[in-house]
């Protein structure tokens, strides 16, 4: 089994190397000039060249692409063109808030959707299962800003102003300071993609559990006289699980670059509005920081996942022991 | 009292294309200990008579008429959450296939001692031990090992003996095998008879013996009933049947058996056409279509099963009844021996 | 019924001989022909709705509708009275800035479907092509351009697209501030075909092998077919039908996105006139005053809502009847 982990990982690392040259090859292709950007009204000629040069930015881009990625193997993402700082500060403010986000997004969502799903698939063909059916497809279809918008208003909450613009501002509260208002600060962002991602997970546990309820072994734990309740959760959950998995690993990488519009909306801060502010003020070095820090993420959930198919599945377990 | 009684059970299933139309009207008894072999193709509603008089069928759609009375009590009314406290002591099935009748990914000891925590009172270890007493009884190796893993470890025959040990485990009065042997090698298919047969006797147990195979009911069972479309067309005891069958579908099936003492090259005897259509069955006998002996009568009138005047017990539904006259089949009967 | 047994021992044979001959031409009836299922109201639904669009937006530039700034209302709904602004002239009122929001409505569509329709097309020549050589030629092809579209992938979607619209769509700003962003249709629609295409690569290549093991190809390859015409010939049409299906609710899913953007302010219209929902959205849910007139905000919402519960509810349509038929070849 060791084995076999080590030879995930080690797939991964091209992976990732592809990943991070190719974003700072597109980073180097945005037209516009970053020293324009950095320095504004002070921007002439020379002090234009003197801050490329600073940052190393006028070197050719494979030596570029070497230099940042001896730095980043040590966690040194460099300074943040915009804010002076280190990258990793700016990164290492806005993440955490993102990763409970989006921690908070899923278990919410697999709260509303595995009994849903299951009771679904129960029910296959009945009218509560069509209903449901239904309500999902719509749900699907609404886009997340328009649902968190719609909660906003719902909810008719009273809001901070800030330079004319409708913004939502949360406050938010670090987790290990008070874990209770922490919670309830990213309540309604998270509610309002959960509701999306909801409707997504119990399409796919209705399928796979309808398609399992059909098995032999079901109809045999039924003649042994064991409790539906039983079976469903205790016989048919496990098989029928797996997708779901899947989807909720690849899910977690997925929801921490997307959520730059719920962060919008609601005023968070979070690891996806930096890379986009960060794109806007052409400060690519954080930009290349986050966007690796999130691929790294995505990536390290996507191996472990594969890893948890052995962790549930015996089978492959089995596969895996002589694989 | 007999153990199981069974009155003019109907089932239909309601579906798309209409009315399936897939038992009509069966009645039999069976007494505590005593084997039935059911035999038929596929759509004759053998398998779905098993699993109706269990009320293992999905309710939707169902239409059933009729009476079930097992140990006295009437079965058929039961609700769901009722029939679950029949299952296990009372009655228990096994299946056809057993890839498939045992979870992939719960261990063999969960799977056995579940009906045991369900419907008794006892801890998960005496649970334990007595799963592992059924594996060792039903001729599994190194049975505690057996309790840790899972059913892909196993080879087909060892996974149907554990389908066996699972259903027996609460001590059920009345097993239903539904062609326990079908997706077996032919090699092992004797081996699994065997072990219900002395499960059987150790138990007192009775069965069902539910196939298409005639070989694999012919000294194994005390009673015989051939199912045609939905409809009991012979029934009488084994030796009875073997000795003087009357219906021609039971002659068909005998005579569709190759048997090793016919000289090679022998042309295999099939029944032409095909199974009856189960939503608007033909009138009459449902057999005429393919009945070699079949006249207009029998195309008319739907025969009524009647006593064999030889044999009270020996029923068959047929207006052209064989063997009244002729020689009986006895060497079919021995050449396929018992045990 | 009351035969005795007699009865039915005198009409016995004799013998064993075969009488009235086996007739197996009876038992074949046929099962009562299925029902054509309909296809049920919802889908007529989004149909019609679709079509009113559609149909909508090629009505409105041949009326002329082209900017909305060519309807400046002479009242505006800064007051939140946007119920008070419908008329017969403003069936829907008027938005904060004083146009009409039903031209708006048509305007911000004709830019969204085509975005769409050419992102899909876009997506589909360059992503089902390459997903069609893959899957039929696998080896170090597929090798090759699965590792690639398993990289992309990787890149969690929207900081993909934000990166690919920087570059795309990115221009000098003499200010230096702001988007810097010059989005035109044909540019935004760039980056998001770009987005799509290793989606579409993985899809199409799936199906490509699928359908690759068919003896129908094995028996063109017999006969002596050429590559170029077994791709086109015998796996493109087969394809083809589920990723109908596929391609429209990739359109649905292309809105959604584009609506995004334009919410974040880098989609369609960003630094330009040019209208979108996802842009009319933003600009109404920016305002202070929203809260006094949100269907000003909910107007476009439901539109896109709509249209794209019309695109995914055809596709998942059209792809329940093509699988069914698929399951009794």
């Amino acid at each position: 089994m060791a084995k076999y982990f080590f030879r995930r990982l080690l797939v991964a690392i091209p992976t990732l190397l592809v990943v991070t040259l190719l974003t700072n090859a597109m980073l180097s292709l945005i037209p516009g000039d970053p020293s324009k950007v950095a320095l504004g009204t002070a921007w002439t000629e020379e002090t234009g060249k003197q801050y490329l040069s600073d940052l190393g930015l006028d070197r050719p881009f494979p030596v570029r692409y070497f230099n940042w990625l001896s730095h980043a193997v040590r966690l040194d993402f460099g300074i943040s063109f915009y804010d002076k700082g280190p990258v990793l500060d700016r990164i290492t403010r806005a993440f955490p808030q993102s990763i409970q986000l989006v921690l908070m997004i899923l278990i919410m969502s697999l709260l509303i959707a595995v009994p849903v799903g299951v009771y679904s698939a129960y029910r296959a063909g009945s009218r509560v299962d069509r209903i449901i059916q239904s309500a999902c497809f719509a749900a699907l279809s609404v886009p997340g800003f328009v649902a968190g918008l719609l909660i906003i208003l719902l909810l008719g909450l009273k809001l901070k102003y800030g330079d004319d613009k409708y913004v939502f501002l949360v406050d938010y509260v670090p987790f290990f300071k008070n874990p209770f208002q922490s919670v309830r600060s990213l309540f309604l962002p998270a509610l309002s993609v959960a509701l999306g991602q909801a409707a997504g997970f119990v399409r796919i546990i209705r399928t796979d559990m309808a398609t399992t309820l059909q098995d032999d072994f079901v109809l045999m734990a039924k003649s042994k006289g064991m409790s539906d309740k039983y079976i469903l959760f205790r016989h048919a959950f496990r098989p029928s699980s797996f997708t779901l998995m899947t989807v909720t690993g690849i899910a977690i990488g997925q929801l921490l670059g997307g959520l730059v519009i719920v962060e919008q909306l609601f005023g968070l801060n979070g690891i996806g509005t930096e890379i986009f502010r960060s794109i806007l003020q052409r400060d690519y070095a954080t930009t290349l920081g986050a966007v690796t820090v999130v691929t790294v993420v995505f990536v390290l959930v996507a191996t472990v996942v594969d890893m948890l198919y052995g962790v549930i599945d015996p089978r492959v377990r089995q596969a895996r022991k002589f694989g | 009292m007999a153990l199981l009684e069974v009155k003019d059970l109907v089932t239909h299933f309601k579906t798309d294309r209409g009315i399936v139309q897939a038992v009509n009207g069966v009645t039999f008894n069976l007494e505590r200990g005593k084997t039935l072999g059911v035999v038929g193709e596929s759509g004759s509603g053998k398998s779905v008579l098993s699993r109706s008089i269990m009320n293992l069928l999905p309710r939707r759609g169902l239409i059933r008429h009729g009476e079930v009375v097992f140990d006295g009590k009437v079965t058929s009314t039961l609700n769901a959450k009722e029939s679950r406290k029949l299952y296990g002591p009372g009655m228990a099935m096994i299946f056809q296939d057993p890839m498939t009748s045992l979870n992939p990914v719960v261990k063999i000891g969960r799977q056995l001692t579940e009906g045991l925590t369900e419907h008794f009172d006892v801890d998960k270890k005496s649970a334990l031990l007595t799963a592992e007493e059924l594996l060792r009884s039903v001729g599994i190796p190194e049975p505690k090992r057996r309790l840790d893993e899972y059913p892909f470890q196993l080879s087909g025959g060892m996974r149907q003996r554990v389908v066996i040990a699972s259903a027996l485990a609460c001590g059920p009065e009345l097993l239903f095998a539904d062609e326990p042997t079908t997706a077996l090698d032919v090699t092992v298919q004797k081996t699994i008879l065997n072990l219900l047969a002395s499960q059987q006797r150790e138990r007192n147990m009775a069965m069902i013996l539910v196939t298409h195979d005639l070989g694999v009911v012919a000294g194994r069972t005390d009673d015989i009933m051939v199912m045609y479309a939905g409809l009991v067309v012979e029934k009488a005891s084994t030796a009875s049947l073997f000795a003087n069958m009357r219906h021609p579908y039971t002659e068909a099936l005998l005579r569709s058996i190759p048997k090793l003492s016919d000289p090679s090259h022998t042309r295999l005897d099939s029944i032409p056409g095909r199974p009856p259509n189960l939503i608007s069955p033909p009138v009459g006998c449902r057999f005429a279509p393919r009945c070699m002996y079949a006249d207009t009568k029998c195309h008319e009138e739907l025969p009524p099963l009647i006593a064999d005047p030889y044999d009270a017990t020996h029923l068959f539904r047929c207006w052209k009844p064989v063997n009244i006259t002729s020689r009986p089949l006895v060497d079919a009967a021995s050449s396929m021996g018992s045990n | 019924m009351t035969t005795t047994i007699d009865d039915a021992l005198s009409s016995a044979p004799t013998t064993l001989s075969s009488s009235a001959g086996a007739s197996s031409g009876d038992i074949v009836t046929l099962a009562p022909r299925k029902k054509r299922k309909p296809w049920g109201a919802a889908f007529w639904l989004s149909v019609v709705w679709l079509i009113g669009v559609i149909g909508s937006t090629i009505v409105a530039n041949f009326v002329g509708w082209k900017k909305e700034v060519d309807f400046l209302g002479a009242v505006t709904v800064s007051e939140g009275d946007w119920r008070g602004s419908i008329s017969l002239a403003h069936p829907l009122g008027l938005n904060f800035a004083g146009n009409d929001i039903l031209v708006n409505l048509v305007v911000g569509a004709k830019n969204s479907l085509i975005i769409a329709l050419f992102t899909v097309v876009f997506g589909f020549l360059v992503g089902g092509i390459a997903g069609m050589v893959a899957g039929y030629f696998k080896g170090r092809v597929d090798t090759v351009l699965s590792f690639i579209t398993n990289v992309l992938l990787s890149l969690p979607a929207l900081l993909f697209i934000l990166l690919l619209i920087a570059v795309i769509s990115g221009a000098e700003d003499e200010a230096g501030l702001a988007t810097g962003l010059q989005s035109s249709v044909m540019k935004v629609s760039l980056s998001l075909g770009i987005l799509s295409i290793p989606t579409i690569f993985r899809v199409v290549r799936a199906s490509t092998i699928q359908f690759s093991q068919r003896e129908f190809v094995t028996a063109a390859r017999a006969m002596g077919a050429k590559v170029p015409r077994i791709l086109a010939g015998e796996i493109l049409p087969n394809v083809a039908k589920p990723m109908m299906a596929f391609g429209l609710v990739a359109a649905g899913t292309v809105m959604v996105i584009e609506g995004g953007l334009s919410f974040l302010g880098v989609g369609v219209g960003a630094g330009t006139d040019v209208t979108a929902w996802g842009k009319q959205i933003q600009e109404a849910s920016q305002r202070k005053d929203l809260e006094s007139a949100p269907m000003v905000a909910f107007i476009p919402a439901l539109a896109l809502f709509f249209t794209v519960l019309a695109f995914n509810f055809i596709g998942d349509k059209v792809r329940e009847r093509l699988e069914v038929k698929q399951a009794a070849l």
